[in-house]
């Protein structure tokens, strides 16, 4: 009996340790909340809008390409719930959030995207470590693979190093996780490296990605096209 | 005859939907899916001929295209041509067995890709390479899969087949 009332004040102690720490941690989340708004309140300021968090959305693959010469998917989200081409499209592996495609086409609750992969994809893009630009395409559909162009000789590739958006081109924003590089391309003949990059999402596993919200800058899209 | 049409229409709308399913991917190999609708062409055109060949390549080739991202008409035309090859041959000159099976499905699929590869060079975007990363493990992965894929066919069609005498 003498042990119970013995435990009992332990576990009062520690509830208003508990307590304590909570408010204390409460009041730390307060705080960030604040500065957080701080933050996103002088970035505006200063007008450093890409720097803001975009909404996403998730959805749902439902269908792919049935041959092997196209690998576009179909997402069960479409302009009823905001969708617009040119949107970027990410999923998550493991706990690293990586970049899938871009949205092509838009219907009423269904949406194409076009992955990294394709051919006819061309995203800008940063190697992580080096912060050398370069631009990334589809290498050959079945092989998994992209190859980024004009990457500075004077850059060092090393295999397993990540490359990541740019913010350039106006889809996607920058920072977000492309691939890892595969093998590096050096000719006598050119003035820039390539870089075999494996991307980090599977094509043939994925199952659930996210839509960016973030409204493509078409003028700048259509500048770069049509050059 | 009417019902063997329906048959047709249904085996090539089923393979269609079954290869556009994200659970299809399990069947990859080497990053390959078969196109089991070729395969179903490829039956069509040496069992009954050209005409019959050509008809189900241009219904199933518009059917893929819409499904697929591709141009109108990308996929469809090199189906219809080998529908049209592989019809002027047909069962009168090769006996249906596996030896005539395999290379027949394997000929046939490597003439769809160079074609198709020929029509994405102009129309879309394609490079050599996909020589060795569509066109050759699709070849061979359509000729495994077909000849489990023709004999359930002729059991299907044994009464046209009976009535064409090619059984």
């Amino acid at each position: 009996m003498w042990a119970g009332f013995t435990e009992l004040d332990d576990l009062r102690e520690e509830l208003n340790q508990a307590h304590v720490k909570l408010q204390e941690y409460e009041a730390a989340t307060e705080d960030l909340t604040e500065i957080r708004k701080e933050n996103e309140r002088l970035r505006l300021l200063l007008g450093f809008n890409e720097k803001i968090v975009y909404k996403s959305i998730p959805a749902q693959i439902i269908s792919k390409d049935p041959d092997n010469w196209f690998r576009t998917i179909v997402i069960n989200k479409g302009s009823d719930d905001g969708i617009r081409p040119n949107m970027p499209v990410v999923a998550f592996t493991g706990e690293k959030k990586a970049v899938v495609g871009k949205i092509i086409e838009v219907r009423g609750s269904l949406s194409r995207v076009q992955p990294l992969i394709s051919p006819t994809m061309k995203v800008g893009v940063r190697l992580q470590s080096s912060r050398y630009p370069g631009l990334m395409e589809g290498y050959s559909l079945n092989s998994g693979l992209c190859i980024v162009d004009y990457i500075n000789k004077s850059a060092f590739l090393q295999k397993g190093d990540h490359v990541i958006t740019s913010g350039q081109g106006g889809i996607f924003p920058p920072g977000l996780l492309v691939g890892t590089i595969e093998d590096s391309i050096t000719m006598d003949s050119s003035a820039f490296k390539q870089a075999l990059v494996r991307p980090l999402i599977d094509y043939n596993h994925v199952e659930e990605v996210f839509v960016i919200l973030k409204i493509p800058d078409l003028d700048l899209i259509e500048l770069i096209e049509r050059h | 005859m009417n019902v063997s049409y329906i048959f047709t229409a249904i085996i090539l709308i089923v393979s269609l939907i079954m290869q556009g399913h994200s659970s299809f991917d399990v069947l990859r190999i080497g990053g390959v899916k078969p196109d089991m609708t070729f395969i179903a062409i490829v039956y069509y055109s040496y069992s009954f001929g050209s005409f019959y060949g050509e008809a189900t390549a241009l219904f199933s080739g518009f059917f893929h295209d819409s499904m697929s991202n591709s141009p109108l008409g990308l996929l469809t035309l090199p189906k219809v041509i080998v529908a049209f090859a592989i019809g002027l041959f047909g069962r009168a000159v090769m006996k249906s067995n596996v030896l005539t099976i395999i290379p027949l499905v394997f000929g046939a699929s490597v003439l769809k890709g160079v074609i198709t590869l020929l029509l994405c060079m102009i129309f879309h975007e394609a490079s050599v390479s996909d020589i060795a990363y569509i066109i050759l493990p699709e070849s061979f992965y359509n000729a495994l899969l077909a000849i489990p894929l023709f004999l359930v066919f002729d059991k299907i069609y044994e009464n046209e087949l009976g009535r064409e005498g090619s059984y």
